[in-house]
């Protein structure tokens, strides 16, 4: 494996299995991927994709049952590889007895901090997200998008290399949103790598650099934003044709496969989707060529969320693709 | 170690802010002070009216509590003796040992469970922490904070004694390390199971049952030893009038294959307290050492370390177990 990536996966698969092993539940299979240094990279996926699953196999919480990846060229699990790494789980629980203050003391000690250090960070980032006023109220009074922030304090706390966030912007408002978008840009900037969680396409479109996209424990897309954007703007077109069928049929052969539904005696509607413009003026050229009336067209283009539908229900990539696209 | 040092100061940090540690030091402070005011006074005492030897009048509150307890043959030098082992038996053994025990494992029971729970133990192992470490360091501060305030009680215990009994005893102080080692071994039973099932409620009943196994256990070796020695003479006087009694040989198998193999491998809480004694009186015989009394019937100090070595042994393969299982886990 090349050590030159941040964060390296390797065919990694996770099973599950029942106390007697009985039941299996293959959560994560044949997981490859790599992210460089400075990336901000998200990882999307529905729910029960195997996305905290990945998560916590890259920090060691859960052992892979096959492959390996590493962190910063540590093996993913070692306790080196966690010293690099600032984690915000999903359901974040900090004990009810701490106040902010406290809770970000405690985990700056767990990362190696000492108090003092950790009193010299926490000024900064508790400012920067708007939790200064609260450092010393417990953590039972803080509302939820409060908690979310100082978990991502605690993360950042000890200046990692790699941040793992698990949906770092659930439960926050727009305003958080934003000021938790501006603090993993600043971190970017700084050369930190950031490895993202969501189910949210919108939010990871704001800030990613790359995308892989996991359904049922398996990759389905990795790539670019740009790369997906490229499948939205594909046009699907809605035809409503008059001619002879065997005509009509010989010039929409070409562009895949079409979707025919009877009107009439020689009156159809097609259903058709064209990778772009182009494709679309060909399409139509074509039929007129072949004496075909166009009767009707409707043009729908592909949101950015009906890509992300489309791609999780694809089959999953094999080894050629995601070489290709690694 | 500044991260397993930070998760015991964190322990304590919890404890203050639940107000466990102080509604403890309130009970163990109520308690001193309802024993403040018992007194331990020798008087002469009477039988028809003349004074026929020792004996020691406890008061409560300058009232006479009970009977004169008499002495015999004793020289009153000894009384100061048999009043410390009254007052430990009673006091320290009874009251501190089982309802202490018992008390610190119902508020320490939840430590382990609330650490292992989903949400706050992925961040916990997400730090670059080693997992068995970060389990002893749970186990280590509940030990400390239970030291605290047995410290706290046992000193309290001391300068009542002291002061208002005159009883200067070491032994009270040397109660300290047997009570907690008394309490790890309940402990580590109570935090292997909250480590396995993370329930409080689980962990603390396990420990619990194990207690009581341990009891049963020790308890049917004594009776059935002696049960088995007093038939010895008996079997020889069936034999020779060839009289079979039904279910010995059972009785003998449940001992040989059940309850010698369980007591081996079981701590032995109990004996732990003939150790003590041993440690602090030398090896005396019953008829130099008032306190030797104190021995439970059937523990005789044939070796008087083996309670301990066996129970820091069930000790160590228990927190072994639980150091094992939490690196093996996963959450």
């Amino acid at each position: 494996m090349d050590s030159t990536f941040a964060i390296e996966v390797d065919s990694l698969g996770k099973t599950y299995r029942s106390t007697l092993g009985r039941r299996q539940h293959e959560a994560l299979r044949d997981v490859s991927f790599n992210v460089a240094p400075g990336q901000i990279f998200g990882l999307l996926g529905p729910n029960g994709a195997g996305k905290t699953t990945l998560l916590k196999v890259l920090l060691g919480i859960i052992r892979p049952s096959a492959g390996r990846g590493r962190i910063l060229g540590e093996a993913i699990g070692s306790a080196s590889s966690r010293q690099h790494v600032g984690y915000l789980p999903e359901r974040l629980r900090v004990p009810l007895h701490h106040t902010a203050d406290s809770a970000l003391t405690f985990y700056g000690r767990l990362s190696g901090l000492s108090g003092r250090e950790s009193r010299m960070r926490r000024g900064e980032l508790l400012e920067r997200v708007g939790l200064s006023a609260w450092e010393r109220v417990r953590v039972g009074k803080l509302s939820k998008g409060m908690l979310q922030k100082l978990g991502l304090i605690a993360a950042l706390l000890h200046d990692p290399q790699i941040l793992i966030l698990d949906e770092p912007t659930d439960g926050l408002d727009p305003v958080g949103r934003k000021q938790v978008r501006d603090i993993l840009l600043a971190a970017r900037e700084q050369g930190k790598t950031i490895f993202l969680n969501s189910h949210m396409l919108l939010e990871l479109e704001l800030i990613c650099d790359q995308i892989a996209i996991l359904n049922v424990g398996q990759l389905r897309f990795l790539g670019s934003l740009d790369a997906i954007r490229r499948r939205s703007e594909s046009a699907r077109l809605e035809l409503e044709l008059q001619g002879p069928e065997t005509e009509a049929r010989a010039a929409l052969d070409m562009y895949g496969e079409a979707r025919w539904a009877k009107l009439g005696e020689a009156h159809y509607r097609v259903d058709l989707t064209l990778a772009d413009q182009l494709a679309v003026d060909q399409c139509i050229d074509g039929l007129r060529a072949g004496g075909i009336s166009i009767v009707g067209l409707r043009h729908h283009t592909t949101s950015l969320e009906e890509a992300f539908l489309e791609i999780i229900s694809s089959e999953p990539l094999d080894s050629e693709e995601k070489e290709e696209q690694k | 170690m500044k991260p397993y040092l930070a998760v015991i100061m964190d322990l304590f940090r919890a404890a203050f802010c639940s107000r466990v540690l102080w509604i403890l030091l309130m009970m163990i402070t109520c308690f001193l002070l309802a024993l403040a005011p018992l007194t331990l006074e020798r008087v002469p005492y009477q039988t028809n009216g003349s004074p026929t030897g020792n004996a020691l009048q406890i008061r409560y509150a300058g009232n006479d509590f009970g009977p004169p307890i008499q002495v015999h043959g004793r020289a009153p030098e000894r009384l100061v003796s048999y009043a410390v082992a009254w007052f430990l038996d009673y006091i320290v053994d009874f009251m501190v040992g089982f309802f202490g025990v018992f008390i610190a494992l119902v508020v320490t029971s939840p430590i382990i469970p609330e650490t292992y729970k989903k949400g706050s133990v992925e961040l916990l192992l997400s730090k670059p922490v080693s997992r068995p470490l970060l389990f002893l360091a749970k186990c280590a501060g509940a030990c400390a904070f239970v030291f605290l305030n047995i410290v706290y009680l046992f000193v309290g215990l001391w300068l009542i004694a002291g002061l208002r009994l005159g009883l200067w005893d070491v032994g009270i102080l040397a109660a300290i390390p047997v009570f907690l080692f008394y309490f790890l071994i309940f402990y580590c039973v109570s935090a292997l199971a909250g480590l396995i099932w993370r329930n409080a409620i689980v962990s603390l009943t396990l420990a619990l049952v194990f207690w009581g196994a341990c009891i049963v256990v020790a308890q049917s070796k004594t009776v059935m030893e002696r049960v088995f020695d007093t038939e010895q003479s008996a079997a020889a006087l069936e034999r020779e009038n060839s009289i079979d009694r039904p279910g010995r040989e059972f009785w003998k198998s449940v001992y040989r294959f059940g309850v010698l193999p369980l007591y081996t491998v079981f701590p032995k809480p109990l004996e732990l307290d003939n150790t003590v004694q041993y440690l602090l009186n030398g090896p005396q015989d019953a008829g130099e050492n008032v306190r030797l009394h104190r021995f439970r019937p059937g523990a005789e100090v044939q070796n008087p370390y083996s309670p301990v070595v066996s129970s820091a042994i069930f000790v160590a393969v228990v927190l072994g177990i639980g150091c094992l299982v939490s690196y093996r886990a996963e959450y």
